[in-house]
């Protein structure tokens, strides 16, 4: 399982958005500037940190909408995965 | 018909920020005389297809979007609006950004200018000398090969270099250490998409350009590239933010310009042909139209009499001596991996003083546009198209109003 948590810690470790307010699981990950550009480099991040490989195709705007969703859908990958 | 040898008025550089300044100086009846070195004015919103104006909308947005600034950047915007079809601007995070069309933008600026009889036009021509005489410059130009020679009475500096003050020698000029210069973008336009360009295909995008980049299919250089719809149905902007050899990267150095360019084009094509063979979207796209010069964010400015800070837009300062108003974020680009927004505290524009137009040491001189008197951090705000037709409006009223 992946949680929130990493998913928060990961993304203000690496500086992928400067947020207004430290991000909460709930936090929408889009209005913190989440953009397509600063998206490249979080995709980098998570396949490496948790050895996972995510699929173009299945990227949308919902399982990536705040670090609750991702972590979800991260931790389903990885499941899937194994 | 030959340029006037004497104008009231030489405008260099038009691009948004010189177009406001010409205008605004010829609608006075003075004669006036506006130098681009390219063939099209518009200077970034064509030549470099830059496909947004930012800061023509009060950063307030909770009323619908209202315009910042009256006159030619709100003629510009509803000019654009009409010719583009849309209903109105984007809502980008918090803030309104209009969509342009680089074709549009230049045609607009053609029948502005036309229209004003006191207003000649000199295209494909630079400046290549300047000196300050008594009561008039004496500027040297070429094109193409031909040298001309201008003496007007006033003289508006909106190259967005601050090419005049490198001619003059002037040491009134700041540029950041190259390190932390903004990085500079290569636009190009991609056509014949067979649908929309979607909010998920935009994330989707992202995802196939890093599988390419993790395969070793594509360069890494494509890290800042991102998409946008044009106006116009079956047709995407492609923005690639460059690192430009970081600290190496000079605005100046021409070497540097064009290993620049080289990169942005490379990675442009290597993405067509990749997205071509991936996507249903791309599979009929041409290849992509190139522009015909970057995309720089940051080079050399002026320092004018005062030198507007990130504090003052922060704290949406206002100024007795304004004329202009900013109201877009600052918005940092001193890595190619995405912007860092900073918004002011309140949703309210601050104001942009003469004094950050020009300085005691020239009289008879104004800046506009990207070169005008801020601080690296002011500047990541006053940049953008629309205050820069906002400063260059007011830099051809002041000069106007000195002779």
């Amino acid at each position: 399982m992946i949680s929130a948590s990493q998913v928060i810690q990961l993304i203000e470790a690496h500086g992928i958005l400067v947020p207004d307010e430290p991000l909460e699981p709930e936090t929408n990950l889009f209005s913190q500037g989440l953009d397509s550009v600063a998206l490249m480099q979080l995709l980098l991040l998570v396949e490496s940190e948790f050895q996972i490989s995510l699929s173009p195709a299945e990227i949308s705007r919902e399982r990536f909408s705040s670090p609750a969703a991702l972590a979800e859908y991260l931790s389903e990958v990885q499941s899937s995965a194994t | 018909m030959p340029l006037p040898p004497a104008p009231e008025v030489a405008v260099i550089g038009g691009g948004s920020a010189g177009l406001a300044a010409a205008l605004a100086a010829a609608r006075t009846g003075a004669e006036t005389v506006l130098v681009e070195r390219h063939s099209m004015l518009g200077g970034m919103g064509t030549s470099a297809m830059v496909h947004t104006f930012c800061g023509l909308y009060h950063p307030d947005t909770s009323n619908g979007p209202r315009w910042l600034n009256d006159g030619i950047p709100t003629e510009i915007g509803e000019r654009m609006l009409e010719r583009t079809g849309q209903s109105g601007p984007d809502l980008m995070g918090r803030v309104y950004v209009l969509r342009q069309h680089p074709s549009h933008f230049a045609k607009i600026a053609d029948d502005l200018c036309r229209a004003e009889p006191s207003l000649t036009l000199a295209t494909d021509t630079e400046l290549v000398s300047a000196r300050e005489g008594a009561d008039r410059w004496k500027l040297e130009l070429l094109c193409r090969g031909e040298k001309l020679r201008l003496a007007p009475r006033s003289l508006i500096d909106t190259t967005g270099d601050a090419a005049l003050a490198r001619a003059l020698g002037s040491e009134h000029r700041e540029q950041m250490e190259q390190a932390r210069l903004y990085r500079p973008a290569y636009v190009s336009l991609f056509h014949g998409l067979t649908g929309e360009l979607t909010e998920t295909m935009r994330l989707q995008l992202a995802g196939i350009v890093v599988k390419g980049i993790q395969r070793g299919e594509l360069p890494g250089t494509l890290l800042g590239a991102s998409f946008r719809q044009s106006p116009h149905a079956g047709e995407a902007f492609l923005t690639i933010d460059l690192e430009a050899g970081g600290a190496g990267w000079n605005p100046h150095d021409p070497a540097c310009r064009s290993a620049v360019v080289a990169e942005g084009r490379a990675a442009a094509m290597m993405l067509w042909e990749h997205l071509k063979a991936q996507t249903e979207l791309f599979a009929r796209c041409p290849p992509p139209t190139f522009p015909a010069q970057p995309g720089v964010r940051e080079s050399t400015r002026w320092r004018g009499a005062y030198i507007l800070s990130e504090e003052d837009l922060i704290s949406s300062r206002r100024f007795e001596d304004e004329i202009a108003l900013a109201g877009w974020p600052m918005e940092m680009r001193e890595s190619a991996r995405g912007p860092r927004f900073r918004y002011f505290d309140k949703p309210e524009p601050a104001g942009i003083p003469a004094r950050c137009l020009s300085n005691a040491a020239h009289p008879r001189l104004w800046f506009a546009g990207r070169c005008i008197s801020a601080s690296h951090e002011a500047l990541a705000s006053v940049r953008v198209m629309g205050t820069c037709m906002a400063t260059g409006q007011a830099a051809g009223k002041l000069a106007v109003a000195s002779t």
